[in-house]
């Protein structure tokens, strides 16, 4: 219960009323926020978008080129607004890169899909015991919560499950839409606003003796998540998953692909105040013929999303509040392998990260000339999303209880990266 | 013992060479990468009296760098770069000879070689104690894999939170520090703790080496 | 000599330090002084440097509560590479023996051991490393003792001061493997429910069932019964001195639901609670008569074709799995109850197109991405193994694992997957049709290990080597050692999942990644249950009355007040002190509203046609991950999500309508008072009588509507809306989707 804190006069609010048994309850009341809550969100709240390439992206051939060397491939580097050069499919980006920095050095030892994307969400290594937070639970828990006029979920994570929030409960799950917004069953039909109140009564009551029933914390869990649901089916911020609402050309410009229109509803999911957006891209476990899928699939999207989402958000005077992080499970070997792929490697690749003025346009560590190996400091993922942490501010020394009674530290007790918090 | 010598002598100076002109140890391991990247010459697989060969030894190999370097790290690096000479000469290797004393050789210019890179660092070993404890550690080979083997009988005696504080402290990535900050104890308690485990399994290896030699 | 003693203190001082890498220079300086000074202090240097070198080589890879067996097995495996040693080990161990019975028996253990030893962590490594342990504690053992039993399940463990340790739980195991000679699974294949062929024809012990009618009963089964009394032994004896007391009995309507959910994959109908509520007879009579009604139910092969097919092709739908083929062949399995090592080896052996075997499909779907799945899968479902992660710790052990990788993916190196067109004489429609092709290839797999190193891998399962030879039938080799009963993997890994399905939690968290890291909570109630399910002739339905019938699975998921620390959600280990909750899985809630919504009039249900149905209703909440081990997740169990479509859904609207031959339709047509509605409708949801609380405000929402409506047909508008809205409330509520 702790976890859970009214946000104003909303339905959670109402279902807490309901929950002492009071019989019958006024329609208006159920609804009346309606109107209450129609306030301007603020434009200073800070907010992260996590571009999570599933399957491992290649990233020697996007952000850390290696030309000359027989590890290079077939692309080439080019000069970017930064002071990095980055892949030449990747022009549009290059245009921007002086908001956003890459981080080249990340050694990160998980290569197996599940633990690499474990490991990266949550900054943990599996464990059996317990089961960690991944990091956009950790920014609903401590952000979503203090936004008292947020209505929806306060991560959302789009195209995609993105991990468990582990010990920070049930309430603190990702919310998992499609790219084009659309929610499933969020209408309420043809029930009128009387009867669903009187529908949540009766199940309060149900619902209240079954949680004391003595069977751990799944029921109340339960009766949590359904004033979450509540919440989002009678709010008007649900406007803010409506891409379809948005210009075609803005459409255009972030590109006809799930991962563009991803974008483009991450951003309006920010500007109404959401703190966590995990936006998925697939297609990256590119164990044959890498160049090709690169050329051309992959790469057009990611540039011309990560280029629209950048130049929109500036022009809406959000970036700076924004933090943009990419990264996928691990990246992938240096090597070509016989089929012109390459397979997992987390020894050494790169993290993009900009945004939430965190310092734009740097490579921040580097790989060997063969990009085998970091060359000098190396980071792992607790250092990136202490960064994160730092720009949304959230307090890095913060520690979790698990269930178990276990101590958890925010981060696995990574440290923010110098060069970007600057 | 010649054999050791005549089959990694030509090759290490090749290597060493090319160093020499400022490459580093991962450009071996490109070229390396360079040959696998070619089909496997099918008609000559190691022969599985390699493999296993090579398999059993990985451990006392480490042990022996490990005890030239004092760092884990630093040993696991060597390792993982003998092992790729290993696997490169496998053909010159024959075959019912003494295969760890022919690792335990190539090891050897390895760590030469790791110690050159690393020939500011201050906390290196004098080459004096290197080869002292080189020749030392290769004549206890027997006896130290021994004790290895009672060791695992004494941690099973040892009490419950002594065997868990040491399981964790040898956890994968773990050190004294991060075991302490887990268990939310004093460094400095946890030091001494390890010490004492540690002091405690040397002396119940003693002792029953001692006893069976009764 | 004080001198000595006052150097090696400080040089232990000093090696502490360099330990912790926390040596200065000027300590470095001095620490060559103490080594090069004096042999005493060289040979310190060295013994302590060996030590810390092989805790960091032996307990970080593992970080278990198995090191200690873990690293044992490593020694042996040094040991034991010399053939040599071997042998002298083996008549060493003779000749010391009193009892050349059982020495033999152990020698001859050892050898089959060595014979695999170039991988150290074979697949199901865990249970040949248990093996080993029995070894070297044998060996200890025999140096003490003069003889031993030949059969003993007490004796012991007081060897190791009555600690479960595995060397001894396994080396029961073996007595227990040896000393029954081996059901041949073939004859026991069709055994009907009423069995008396089992193979342990041991007096029946009596159950101690004092809360639970405290009736032993001369049952129908009698090796059922010392199964289930040893089941309730082993976990009795998990919480001595633990002051937790087990939870009570759960009462009739709490099991019914849990059983009906476990076993047939739905929550009972209305009239079937009403019947098991009204039975007269004892407690252990009538639940043991639903278990039996349960075994042969229809949906029993629907719940359990739904779970396997679920773990061997996921649950997305592709064009390039057959899953309908998969289906028709698990069903066929469970309808006839065939041997589980009967099913694992036709899936495993599988040949041809799915059209014509559907165990085919299992491995047509997995075939892809160099048969990377289909090995990782095949060790991860079947031997609750995980061997696909070989990437997973910067340690060189890895390396050995990821040997077994390649060691169990070359027996995948013959089979290819081909597609073709094909006209389906039935429906004269062009199908796409796969099929499992054997060639007669010889090679090896040649892989990169972590370092960059190439490796080559022959067939090696569990320490056999197969021949390597073009013409041997490589996945009928392995499929033969998976499950010709010696090697208890198979029947473990089985074991272990199906104790997770009844009690929500595994003997091992999580059930399909055993191993020396992963020690179970009941190790030798584990092995037991496995040895005996091998004999039975894995007989899946017995094993599940064993655990059905256990007073274990009879208590209530309810904490009491001393077994709070049995929380195996707060990250506890499960003592088994309680059944504990489980969220119904897709499927189940599907079925279930089916079953709670179907009209009292309608008798059967048709669940063959409903089948694709659901498949695709499930799509909403699976990702495919497009990994190359084909890796998808399911975003369902406590989501918004599901709370939204529990709300709001056409599901849910079309079992609230009221329109005609619906649920709701026909219980407004009986004759019957208002009340009698209201508590079936409970019933029919929650599988209980409501509280008198419930009915309370049921009444008082229901009443204070139809009052505030005018005329006759809006009235009994505003009672049929109020029984859709009870109806809902049940169906929405934690209680519904919470298996209790």
């Amino acid at each position: 219960m702790s976890l859970i804190i009214p946000k104003g006069m909303s339905r959670r609010h109402f279902l807490n009323h309901v929950a002492t048994g009071v019989a019958t309850f006024p329609a208006l009341q159920f609804l009346s926020h309606l109107q209450a809550n129609a306030q301007q969100v603020k434009k200073n709240q800070k907010a992260c978008i996590l571009m999570w390439m599933g399957g491992g992206p290649p990233t020697i051939d996007i952000w850390d080129l290696k030309p000359g060397s027989k590890n290079g491939g077939e692309f080439k580097p080019i000069s970017t607004a930064g002071d990095l050069q980055i892949s030449e499919h990747m022009p549009e980006t290059a245009k921007v890169m002086n908001e956003l920095s890459v981080v080249r050095s990340m050694s990160t030892r998980e290569a197996d899909h599940g633990r690499g994307r474990y490991f990266m969400h949550t900054s943990y290594v599996p464990n059996p015991t317990v089961v960690h937070p991944t990091f956009g639970s950790i920014a609903s828990y401590e952000l979503g919560e203090q936004r008292k006029d947020l209505e929806i979920p306060a991560f959302v994570s789009v195209g995609g499950p993105s991990e468990s929030s582990g010990f920070l409960g049930m309430t603190n799950a990702p919310f998992v839409v499609s790219s084009n917004g659309q929610i499933q069953n969020a209408s309420m039909g043809g029930v009128t606003e009387q009867r669903l109140n009187q529908r949540l009564t009766m199940l309060a009551e149900i619902e209240s003796s079954f949680i004391k029933s003595k069977r751990g914390e799944t029921p109340l869990s339960h009766k949590e998540v359904y004033s979450k649901a509540v919440n989002l089916m009678t709010s008007p911020q649900m406007e803010a998953f409506k891409v379809d609402q948005e210009k075609p050309e803005v459409k255009e410009a972030y590109g006809d692909n799930s991962f563009g229109q991803g974008l483009l509803l991450a951003r309006r999911l920010v500007e109404t105040g959401v703190p966590f957006v995990e936006v998925n891209m697939g297609g990256w476990d590119l164990h044959s013929g890498v160049f090709n899928a690169l050329r051309t699939n992959q790469l057009p999207q990611l540039d011309r999303g990560i280029a629209a989402l950048t130049n929109d958000l500036k022009q809406r005077g959000l970036l700076e509040h924004t933090v943009l992080v990419w990264m996928g499970e691990f990246a992938r070997t240096p090597r070509i392998n016989q089929d012109v792929g390459r397979d997992h490697w987390a020894n050494s690749w790169s993290v993009m990260v900009g945004g939430g003025g965190l310092k734009g346009g740097q490579a921040i560590g580097e790989t060997d000339a063969d990009g085998t190996s970091v060359v000098g400091k190396s980071y792992v993922p607790g250092d990136i999303w202490s960064t994160v942490a730092h720009a949304l501010g959230i307090p890095l020394d913060k520690v979790y209880t698990s269930k178990n009674g276990r101590p958890m530290k925010i981060t696995n007790g990574g440290t923010a990266i110098a060069e970007l918090i600057g | 013992m010649t054999t050791v010598a005549d089959t990694s002598g030509p090759e290490s100076s090749i290597i060493l060479g090319s160093e020499s002109s400022g490459s580093d140890s991962r450009s071996r391991k490109k070229s390396a990468n360079g040959d696998r990247s070619a089909p496997p010459r099918r008609e000559m697989p190691p022969s599985s009296e390699f493999v296993q060969e090579f398999t059993k030894c990985q451990r006392r190999l480490y042990l022996h760098i490990l005890s030239q370097v004092g760092s884990p790290v630093d040993a696991e690096e060597i390792l993982q770069e003998t092992n790729v000479i290993i696997w490169k000469k496998y053909q010159q290797f024959v075959p019912g000879s003494h295969f760890l004393a022919w690792v335990c050789q190539i090891s050897h210019y390895e760590i030469l070689k790791h110690r050159e890179r690393r020939r500011k660092d201050r906390h290196q070993f004098s080459s004096e104690f290197v080869s002292a404890v080189a020749r030392e550690s290769r004549q206890m080979q027997d006896e130290l894999e021994h004790r290895r083997g009672i060791m695992l009988e004494c941690i099973e005696n040892l009490r419950s939170a002594d065997r868990e504080l040491i399981k964790n402290r040898y956890a994968t990535g773990e050190n004294g520090k991060s075991v302490a900050a887990k268990f939310g104890r004093p460094v400095n308690a946890v030091y001494q703790s390890l010490s004492r485990i540690r002091r405690t399994l040397l002396d119940c290896i003693s002792r029953r080496i001692a006893a069976e030699s009764h | 000599m004080t001198e000595f003693n006052e150097n090696n203190q400080e040089l232990d001082v000093l090696l502490e330090a360099m330990c912790e890498n926390n040596l200065t220079s000027a300590q470095v300086a001095r620490l060559e002084q103490l080594v090069l000074g004096e042999p005493a202090m060289m040979r310190r240097y060295l013994e302590y440097i060996d030590l810390h070198g092989s805790l960091l080589w032996d307990v970080g890879v593992v970080a278990s509560q198995y090191t200690d067996s873990f690293m044992e097995s490593i020694s042996d495996e040094y040991e034991s590479m010399s053939s040599e040693e071997t042998k002298k080990v083996c008549s060493a161990t003779v000749s010391a023996s009193a009892t050349p019975h059982a020495a033999n028996r152990r020698s001859r253990h050892r050898l089959v051991i060595n014979a695999g030893i170039a991988a150290v962590c074979m697949i199901g490594g865990a249970f040949l490393l248990f093996n080993r342990n029995t070894d070297r504690e044998s060996a200890l053992e025999m140096a003490n003792r003069t003889a031993i039993p030949s059969q003993g399940n007490g004796a012991s463990s007081e060897l190791n001061g009555g600690l479960p340790v595995r060397g001894n739980t396994s080396r029961k195991l073996q007595r227990i493997e040896l000393d029954h000679p081996k059901v041949d699974s073939a004859s026991t294949s069709d055994l009907a429910v009423n069995s008396s062929g089992d193979s342990d024809d041991n007096v029946a012990s009596s159950i101690d069932g004092s809360s639970f009618d405290g009736s032993a009963l001369a049952s129908r089964f009698g090796a059922s019964d010392q199964m289930v009394a040893f089941i309730d032994d082993q976990i009795a004896s998990g919480l001595e001195g633990s002051g937790v007391r087990p939870s009570e009995i759960a009462d009739d309507s709490e099991w019914l639901r849990r059983v009906y959910l476990d076993i047939v994959g739905h929550i009972p109908s209305s009239g079937l609670v009403l019947e098991f509520l009204n039975d007269p007879r004892l407690q252990r009579e009538k639940r043991e008569a639903v278990v039996e009604r349960l075994l042969d139910d229809p949906a029993f092969v629907r719940n359990w074709t739904t779970i396997w097919t679920n773990l061997l092709i996921g649950r997305s739908l592709s064009p390039d799995v057959d899953r309908p083929a998969l289906q028709k062949f698990l069903r066929d399995s469970f309808a006839h109850n065939r041997p589980w090592n009967e099913v694992v080896y036709d899936i495993v052996a599988a040949e041809g197109s799915t059209r014509e075997n559907g165990a085919a499909a299992f491995l047509v779907a997995h075939m892809n991405n160099q048969a990377v799945p289909a090995t990782a899968i095949t060790a991860r479902i079947f031997l609750g193994t995980q061997v696909q992660c070989t990437q997973c710790h910067d340690h060189p052990f890895n390396d050995w694992k990821q040997d077994q990788f390649w060691e169990l993916k070359s027996f995948f190196k013959q089979t290819t997957v081909v597609r073709k067109e094909l006209v389906n004489p039935q429906t004269g429609e062009t199908e796409r049709i796969a099929r499992l092709q054997v060639n007669p290839v010889g090679d090896p797999e040649f892989y990169e290990n972590r370092r960059g190193l190439m490796k080559v891998a022959y067939p090696v399962f569990d320490g056999v080597n197969v021949d390597r030879s073009e013409a041997v039938n490589r996945r009928q080799e392995l499929a033969k050692l998976m499950t010709d009963g010696s090697r208890p993997q198979l029947a473990m890994s089985l074991v272990n999942r199906m104790w997770q399905h009844f009690f929500g939690k595994g003997f091992t968290s999580p059930v399909d990644d055993m191993g020396p890291h992963n020690t179970p909570t009941h190790p030798e109630l584990l092995e037991r249950l496995s040895q005996e399910f091998v004999n039975s002739g894995y007989d899946m339905k017995k094993l599940i009355r064993w655990i059905c019938l256990s007073e274990a699975y009879q208590r209530s998921s309810q904490f009491n007040d001393t077994n709070l620390s049995d929380n195996p959600e707060a990250g506890l280990p499960p003592m088994f002190s309680r059944v504990y909750p489980k969220s119904m899985t897709a499927e189940q809630l599907y079925d279930s509203l089916v079953v709670a919504t179907r009209p009292q009039n309608q008798k059967r249900i048709s669940w063959a046609a409903d089948e694709p149905l659901r498949d695709q209703w499930m799509q909403q909440f699976v990702t495919n991950m497009n990994t190359d081990e084909n890796n998808e997740m399911s975003n369902f169990e406590g989501t918004v999500s599901l709370a939204l479509l529990m709300m709001n859904s056409e599901m849910i609207s079309k079992s609230l309508s009221l329109d005609r031959g619906s649920y709701l339709s026909e219980l407004l047509k009986k004759r019957m008072t208002e009340q009698e509605r209201l508590r079936l409708l409970c019933v029919s949801a929650l599988s209980r009588e409501p509280t008198q609380k419930e009915m309370e405000l049921w009444r008082k929402i229901i009443v204070d509507r139809v009052a505030d409506s005018q005329v006759g047909d809006d009235r009994q508008l505003a009672m049929a809306q109020g029984l859709q809205d009870v109806f809902w409330a049940y169906l929405n509520s934690n209680e519904f989707v919470i298996i209790p």
